[in-house]
C-alpha cells in the first residue's frame, strides 16, 4: 500500500484536501520522497534505541547483581509523581498525533495549538522532574561525593513514621532497624551538627570515639581518621541512583530537545515558514515524540514499580 | 529501454569552453560552504581527513623515532603516553572510520546507483560540519595538554585517575560519532530508496553492498559507544559511580560496552575498503567479480557476526572461561567470510584481462596485507596464544596490517581509481605505481618485525624496552620512513595533476558502472534523466578468445560518444 | 645476546605447549599466505592484458569451488580453536597443592605476599618445578601481570581477585611486565620472577628473603610473621572476636568463622555463594553487600580502614581458623619500602648487562 493511496483514503474520509507537497530535486516522485523520509526517521529511531539500550543493559546487569538494593532504594522514588508524569506524556503523545493529522490537511492553526499543548505537557513533565530531582538532592541522594544514604533514610523515616508494619516501605523499615540496632550497639550515633541543624547524619566510630556534650541539642562524635560514614549498602544504592539519574537525565535531555523542536515548529507554523508547507517534518517530529514517550513507558515501571 | 547519453548533461556558457560541472558551476566560498552537492561535500571531507591523517601520521613518526632506542629519545613518559593516545584517537575516529564512506562513498555512491544525490543532502552537509567540529575539539584537547588514557579509555584510569583532557577528547569522539551516524543513515535510505529504475539489489555494485553493511553497523554500534563514553565523562566530572569498583561498580562493564561498538568499528573501517577493492579488481580484470552473491552475503555476514565477538578483546580479564570459549569460537567463524572474499577476488582474474594500473597495485597490496592481517587475527582469537600475545606488539602489528594494509590501501586504491572522475584529470601513472610499491614495502618493513618483538613479549604502549628488542625496533622505524614517503607522494602528484594532469575522458579505465556514464567531473546533478538499468553489475563481455582487449557490450560504452562533451560544447 | 631470538625462553609447563601451537599456526599462516600470493601472481601474469591464452567461457560463480575453499578453512580453524581451548581451560584449573602467592598491583609497582610472610616488591621468588597460584588485586586502576617466558598474563583489577597459575620449569630470571596501560610509569612497572632451585629457594627464604642479586633497585626487607599470623594480629586489633568466634564455640552476634573458607553461604537476597577469597574480602569491606539470610547486618564496614594488604592477611588467617593446624611460623616483620626514583626503576627493569 503506497502512501499515495493512504493519502487518497484520507482525503476521501475527511473531506479536506491533503496539502501540496514540494518535490526535492534528488527525488523522482513524492512517494519516493515521503518513503525516504520515513525510512530515514525510523533508522534514526533505531540508533536512539541503541543509545538508551546500553543504559537499560547496565540497569539490568546491576539489578540482577544487586536486586535487594534496587528493591529498597526504589522506594525513595515518588510513584505518584511518576504516574503523573506518565499521564502527562501520554496526553502529549495524543496531541502530537493529532497535530500530525491536521498538518497533513494543512490546518496550520490547529497544528500550532496542538503542538503548543504538547509543549505545555512537556514543560509540565520537566517541572515535575525538577521537583523530584530537587527533593532527591536535598535528601542526599545525588550520587556524587555528597551522597548520603543514611541521611535519606533518616528523612524518609521522619516523613513516614512507621505504623507498625503498615509502612509501605518494609525494606526501609528493615534498613531503619539495622540503623537502630547499630546505634544500640554503640556503633553509630545520630549527629545533628551545631552549625547546620537542618541536617542529620550518621557517623560511626569504632574504638576511638570521644563524645562530648558541648550543647544540649547536639552531640558531636569525633571521627577517628581512618573511618568513614556508616552507610547501609550505600555503595550499591549509589549505583542505583547513578543509573536512575543517568537514564532519566538522558530522557530529560531528549524531552528538552523535543521542546526546542516543537517551539521552532510552532513559530514556523505561525509565520507560515516554507519549511512547514510540507507535513512530513511534523510527522517526523511526531515520531520522535512518540519515541520519547515510549522510553518513559519503559523507564517508569523499571525504576518506580520494582517488586 | 533508454540509455542515458551525455548529450543530456552539461550546459556550457558562451565564453567558457569547458562544460559546466560540479567543480566550476559556481565559484564562491559560500557556494562551497553551503553546498548540498554530495560531490563537493566529498571533496571537503577529503581535505579534512587528509589533515587528520597527516596529524596522526606525525604522531606515529614521533612514536617510531622515540622507540628506535630502548631508553627513548626526547619525550617524557607523560608526553609519550599523550602522543600514542593522540595517534590512536585521531587515526581511528577521524581517519579510518570516516575516510572511505565520507569521501569515496559520498562521491561515488549516488553516481553508482544512478541517483542525483543522496537521500538527504542537507543532512550530508550537517554530517561534514559535525565532523569538522569534532576534529577541532579533538585538536583542542591534544594541543591543550593532551590526553593520556589510550584511545580505549579504560576505567577507572580514565574516569578517576587520569589528569589529562579526557572529557574534551571523549566529547570530540562523541560528536564524531554523530557525524558517522548521519552518513550511515543517509546511505541506508539512499540504497533502499534511490537506486535507478531496474537496479535490483543484486544488480547493485558490490561497493554499494559494502556501504550498506557498513551503515548498518554504524547505526547499531555507534550509539552504544557514545553513551558509554558519556558515562565515563559523567563519572569523571559529576562523580556518579557506574564503573567504580569502590562503590560496587564494575570496570569490566565498561570494557564490555566499549568493545561492543569498537569491535564492529573495525568492520566499519574495513568493509568500505573491501567495497572499493571489488570495483578496482573488476575494472582492472574486465570481468565480473567471481561469486558475486557469495561476496554480497559474506559482506552482510561480517556485519552481523561482527557484533557477537567483542569478548575476544577481554580474554585476559576476569571474564569467565565459558564466555571466553564462546567468543573464541565465534571469532574463528567471523574470519571465514573474509577468507571467502579473498579467494573470490583472486579468482576474478581467471580468464580476465588484467591491467596492472596503480590502483590495481594498491588492490594487490590490500589482498596480501589483509590476508596476513586477517590470519594473524586468528592467533588472537585462539585462547591459548592470546593469553601470551594480548596487549603486546603482536596485536599492534595485527591491527596495523588490517587497518593500514586494509583500509588505507583500499582508500588509496579508490582515490586513484576515481580521481579522474572526481577531478577530471589523470595523475602520473608512474608515480602512482612507485607510491603503491613504496607503501607496500615500507609497510611490511615497519610491521613484520613487530610480530616478532610481540611474541618476544614486548608490551604495547611501552615507552621503554629491553635492549635485546632493539634490532626489531630499528627495522620498524626504518620501514616507517619508507612508508611515510610512500604516503606523502600521492599528496604531491595528485595535487599536481589538478593543474597539469591530462584531461580525463569519461571512462578512462573502460569500466562498467553508472558513474562512468557521467562526465569527468560530473555535472552538479549527475544525471538529468536517470538511466534504466537492465544489465548485471560488472557486465563485461569477452570478445576474443586470445588476448586483445575486451569491451563491455550491453553497457552503453562508447568511447566516441563519451568523449564528446569533453571536446566540444554541448547545447541542451 | 648474539643469537636471533624469535621466541622467549620457554620457562613454564605451559610455554612449551603454546609454542607448539604457535609454530603450527605460523606454518598454516605461511602456507595460506603463499597460496594466496602465488594465486594472485600467477593469475595476474597469465591473464595480463594482451597475453595469448584461452579466455573463452569464463565462469562467474561456482558453488563447488566456494565450498572447496571455505570448508577446509573452517575445519582447520575449528581444529586450532579446539586445541587452543583445551590448553586455555588448563590455565583456569590450578592444582590443589599450588603454593599461593598474593600479588597487589598499584601505580607503579608490584607487591607480592608469600604465605610465610615474606614480602617482595617487584620481584617474585619461587622454586622450580612447583606449581604457583597468583591471586591478584589492584589498589587503583587495572593492571596486568605478564611474564612472557611463562606465556601467561592476566588482568589485575580493583575490587576483585583474579587468578592465574603456572609451574616454572627452568631456573632463571624472567621479566615481569605490567601489560595494561595504567598511567605515566606504565612502562617501568615491572620486575623479575626469580625461579630458583629448591635449595637456593630455601636458602633465600631462611635468609629473610633478601635478594641474591642486588641491582641497585628497591630493597624489600621481609617479615618473620607469616601471613596468617599477621592476620591473627589484625583480628585482635580490630576486635573481630567480639562478634565472631574463631574457636569452636559460636557467638550469638556474628557468624562463626570456623571452616568458613569454601563453604556455601545463604545470602539475604536468596542467592547461595561459595565463601572464596572474594567473598571474604567483600564481607570484611562491605558486609551488607553479602549479608547472610536471617541476620540483621550490624557488622560495620571496614572499607577505608583496611588496606588490600591487610585484607589479604586477614583472609589468610580466616582460612586457618578451625583447621587445627598451628599457624605457620614466619619471618621478621617488615617496613614499607621507600618509593623508587625513576632512574632506579628504569635501571632495575632494563638496566642491561649486569642483570643478565
Amino acid at each position: 500500500m503506497s502512501l499515495k493511496s493512504l493519502e487518497n483514503a484520507a482525503v476521501a474520509s475527511s473531506g479536506h484536501h491533503m496539502i501540496e507537497q514540494k518535490l526535492s530535486v534528488q527525488f523522482e516522485d513524492l512517494d519516493q520522497q515521503n518513503e525516504s523520509y520515513i525510512v530515514g526517521m525510523w533508522s534514526f529511531l533505531v540508533t536512539e534505541v541503541m543509545f538508551f539500550g546500553a543504559l537499560f543493559l547496565a540497569y539490568t546487569l546491576y539489578r540482577v547483581m544487586y536486586f535487594n538494593t534496587y528493591l529498597e532504594a526504589h522506594h525513595f522514588l515518588d510513584v505518584k509523581l511518576g504516574t503523573l508524569n506518565t499521564l502527562v506524556l501520554l496526553s502529549s503523545s495524543l496531541s502530537a498525533a493529532l497535530a500530525v493529522f491536521y498538518a497533513q490537511h494543512g490546518q496550520r492553526i490547529k497544528v500550532a495549538l496542538l503542538l503548543a499543548f504538547t509543549c505545555l505537557c512537556a514543560f509540565g513533565f520537566m517541572g515535575i522532574k525538577y521537583v523530584e530531582y530537587t527533593s532527591k538532592i536535598n535528601e542526599g541522594l545525588l550520587p556524587d561525593q555528597n551522597f548520603n544514604y543514611a541521611k535519606a533514610l533518616t528523612v524518609f523515616h521522619e516523613h513516614h513514621k512507621p505504623a507498625a508494619g503498615t509502612e509501605e516501605n518494609p525494606r526501609a523499615n528493615v534498613a531503619w532497624e539495622q540503623l537502630e540496632l547499630a546505634r544500640k550497639a554503640n556503633q553509630v550515633s545520630f549527629v545533628v551538627p551545631k552549625d547546620n541543624p537542618e541536617t542529620t547524619f550518621v557517623e560511626s566510630g569504632f574504638d576511638n570515639r570521644v563524645t562530648s556534650a558541648a550543647d544540649a541539642t547536639a552531640r558531636v562524635v569525633v571521627k577517628s581518621p581512618a573511618r568513614e560514614r556508616f552507610d547501609i549498602e550505600a555503595g550499591k544504592a549509589k549505583i542505583f541512583f547513578s543509573i536512575y539519574f543517568c537514564m532519566t537525565g538522558l530522557h530529560g535531555i531528549h524531552v528538552i530537545i523535543g521542546i526546542i523542536c516543537m517551539t521552532t515548529f510552532i513559530l514556523m507554523y505561525l509565520t507560515k515558514h516554507p519549511a512547514v508547507d510540507d507535513y512530513l517534518p511534523t510527522e517526523m517530529l511526531g515520531l520522535y515524540w512518540h519515541f520519547v514517550d515510549i522510553v518513559w513507558i519503559f523507564l517508569f515501571p523499571l525504576m518506580y514499580l520494582i517488586s | 529501454m533508454s540509455t542515458a547519453t551525455l548529450k543530456d548533461v552539461g550546459k556550457s556558457h558562451d565564453n567558457v569552453k569547458e562544460p559546466l560541472n560540479y567543480l566550476n558551476a559556481t565559484n564562491t566560498i559560500k557556494s562551497w560552504l553551503f553546498t548540498v552537492d554530495h560531490k563537493r561535500i566529498a571533496i571537503m571531507y577529503l581535505v579534512a581527513v587528509s589533515v587528520a591523517f597527516l596529524l596522526g601520521g606525525l604522531a606515529a613518526g614521533m612514536i617510531r623515532v622515540e622507540l628506535t632506542v630502548p631508553k627513548g629519545q626526547f619525550l617524557t613518559n607523560d608526553a609519550y603516553n599523550k602522543v600514542f593516545t593522540a595517534h590512536g584517537v585521531v587515526m581511528i575516529f577521524f581517519f579510518l572510520i570516516p575516510a572511505v564512506p565520507a569521501v569515496l562513498g559520498n562521491f561515488v555512491l549516488p553516481l553508482m546507483l544512478g541517483a542525483r544525490d543522496l537521500a538527504f543532502p542537507r543532512l550530508n552537509l550537517l554530517s561534514f560540519y559535525v565532523y569538522s567540529a569534532a576534529l577541532v575539539m579533538g585538536l583542542a584537547a591534544i594541543i591543550g595538554g593532551g590526553v593520556d588514557t589510550g584511545w580505549t579509555f579504560y576505567t577507572p584510569y580514565s574516569s578517576v585517575y587520569s589528569n589529562s583532557n579526557v572529557a574534551l577528547t571523549i566529547m570530540a569522539a562523541f560528536v564524531a560519532g554523530f557525524s558517522s551516524i548521519f552518513t550511515g543513515l543517509n546511505f541506508i535510505v539512499t540504497i533502499h530508496k534511490m537506486r535507478a529504475p531496474g537496479m535490483t539489489w543484486f544488480k547493485m555494485p558490490l561497493f554499494a553492498w559494502a556501504m550498506y553493511a557498513t551503515s548498518v553497523i554504524i547505526m547499531l554500534g555507534t550509539p552504544v559507544v557514545a553513551i558509554t563514553l558519556a558515562l565515563v565523562v559523567v563519572e569523571r566530572t559529576l562523580g556518579f559511580g557506574i564503573f567504580s569498583p569502590e562503590i560496587g561498580g564494575d570496570p569490566v562493564l565498561f570494557q564490555h560496552l566499549f568493545w561492543f561498538y569498537s569491535h564492529p568499528a573495525v568492520y566499519i573501517m574495513v568493509l568500505p575498503a573491501m567495497g572499493v577493492i571489488n570495483e578496482v579488481i573488476a575494472a582492472n580484470s574486465k570481468k565480473r567479480i567471481f561469486g558475486y552473491e557469495f561476496v554480497a552475503f559474506s559482506t552482510m555476514a561480517i556485519a552481523v557476526f561482527g557484533f557477537i565477538v567483542w569478548g575476544h578483546h577481554m580474554f585476559a580479564t576476569s571474564q569467565s572461561m565459558y564466555l571466553g570459549l564462546v567468543f573464541s569460537v565465534l571469532s574463528f567463524l567471523v574470519a571465514v567470510p573474509s577468507a571467502v572474499k579473498i579467494f573470490n577476488w583472486a579468482t576474478t582474474m581467471y580468464k580476465g584481462s588484467v591491467e596492472l594500473t596503480s590502483h590495481m597495485l594498491y588492490a594487490f597490496g590490500f589482498l596480501g596485507l589483509f590476508t596476513i592481517g586477517g590470519l594473524t587475527g586468528l592467533y588472537l582469537s585462539s585462547l591459548a596464544t592470546d593469553i601470551h600475545l594480548t596487549a603486546t606488539y603482536f596485536v599492534v602489528a595485527h591491527f596495523h596490517y588490517v587497518m593500514v594494509g586494509g583500509t588505507a590501501m583500499g582508500f588509496l586504491a579508490g582515490l586513484h581509481f576515481w580521481w579522474p572522475k572526481m577531478t577530471g584529470r589523470m595523475y602520473s601513472e608512474i608515480w602512482g605505481k612507485v607510491s603503491a610499491v613504496l607503501v607496500f614495502l615500507g609497510f611490511n618493513l615497519t610491521f613484520l618485525p613487530q610480530f616478532v618483538v610481540g611474541y618476544l613479549g614486548m608490551p604495547r604502549r611501552y615507552h621503554f624496552y629491553p635492549p635485546e628488542f632493539q634490532l626489531w625496533h630499528v627495522m620498524s622505524t626504518g620501514g616507517a620512513f619508507v612508508l611515510g614517503v610512500g604516503f606523502l607522494l600521492p599528496a604531491f602528484y595528485l595535487v599536481h595533476s589538478l593543474k597539469h594532469g591530462e584531461k580525463a575522458g569519461n571512462n578512462p579505465w573502460r569500466a562498467v558502472g553508472l558513474e562512468w556514464l557521467t562526465m569527468s567531473p560530473p555535472d552538479t546533478h549527475n544525471f538529468h534523466e536517470l538511466p534504466v538499468v537492465t544489465w548485471e553489475a560488472y557486465e563485461y563481455f569477452q570478445e576474443s578468445h586470445h588476448g586483445g582487449d575486451v569491451a563491455p557490450s550491453r553497457f552503453p560504452f562508447d568511447d566516441e560518444e563519451l568523449h564528446l562533451a569533453a571536446d566540444e560544447e554541448v547545447h541542451v | 645476546m648474539n643469537e636471533l631470538q624469535l621466541a622467549p625462553i620457554a620457562a613454564s609447563q605451559y610455554a612449551g605447549e603454546v609454542d607448539k601451537l604457535f609454530w603450527v599456526m605460523n606454518a598454516l599462516t605461511v602456507v595460506f599466505t603463499i597460496i594466496v600470493i602465488a594465486l594472485i601472481a600467477f593469475l595476474a601474469a597469465r591473464y595480463r592484458k594482451g597475453t595469448n591464452v584461452d579466455r573463452s567461457n569464463p565462469s562467474t560463480h561456482n558453488t563447488l569451488l566456494e565450498m572447496t575453499w571455505t570448508l577446509p578453512a573452517l575445519v582447520l580453524g575449528l581444529g586450532v580453536f579446539t586445541w587452543s581451548a583445551r590448553l586455555f581451560a588448563d590455565v583456569y584449573q590450578p592444582p590443589k597443592n599450588a603454593r599461593e602467592v598474593f600479588v597487589i598491583g598499584k601505580q607503579w609497582m608490584w607487591h607480592a605476599q608469600h604465605s610465610d610472610g615474606t614480602r617482595e616488591n617487584n620481584e617474585l621468588h619461587i622454586p622450580v618445578n612447583s606449581p604457583v597460584k597468583l591471586s591478584m588485586i589492584s589498589q587503583d586502576v587495572i593492571h596486568a601481570f605478564y611474564v612472557p617466558e611463562f606465556r601467561i598474563q592476566r588482568h589485575v583489577e580493583p575490587g576483585r581477585y583474579t587468578n592465574m597459575w603456572f609451574t616454572p620449569t627452568r631456573v632463571g630470571k624472567y621479566r615481569i611486565y605490567c601489560n595494561v596501560y595504567c598511567g605515566t610509569q606504565h612502562s617501568e612497572m615491572g620486575g623479575w620472577v626469580v625461579v630458583q632451585s629448591r635449595e637456593d629457594f630455601e636458602k633465600w627464604q631462611a635468609g629473610g628473603g633478601g635478594r641474591p642479586f642486588y641491582p641497585g633497585g628497591i630493597s624489600a626487607p621481609t617479615g618473620d610473621i607469616s601471613l596468617a599470623q599477621q592476620g591473627a594480629t589484625l583480628f585482635k586489633k580490630y576486635q573481630c572476636a567480639s562478634c565472631h568466634a574463631d574457636g569452636p564455640k559460636a557467638s550469638a552476634k556474628g557468624a562463626s568463622l570456623v571452616g568458613l573458607y569454601k563453604s556455601m553461604r545463604q545470602l539475604a537476597d536468596g542467592s547461595k555463594v561459595v565463601a572464596d577469597e572474594g567473598y571474604i574480602r567483600s564481607a570484611i569491606l562491605n558486609p551488607n553487600d553479602v549479608r547472610l539470610a536471617n541476620t540483621t547486618g550490624s557488622m560495620p564496614a571496614f572499607r577505608g580502614s583496611l588496606s588490600e594488604s591487610e585484607v589479604i592477611a586477614l583472609i589468610a588467617y580466616i582460612k586457618e581458623i578451625g583447621t587445627g593446624t598451628p599457624l605457620e611460623g614466619g619471618r621478621p616483620d617488615n617496613v614499607a619500602p621507600a618509593a623508587n626514583t625513576n632512574t632506579q626503576q628504569w635501571r632495575y627493569m632494563y638496566g642491561g648487562e649486569q642483570y643478565q
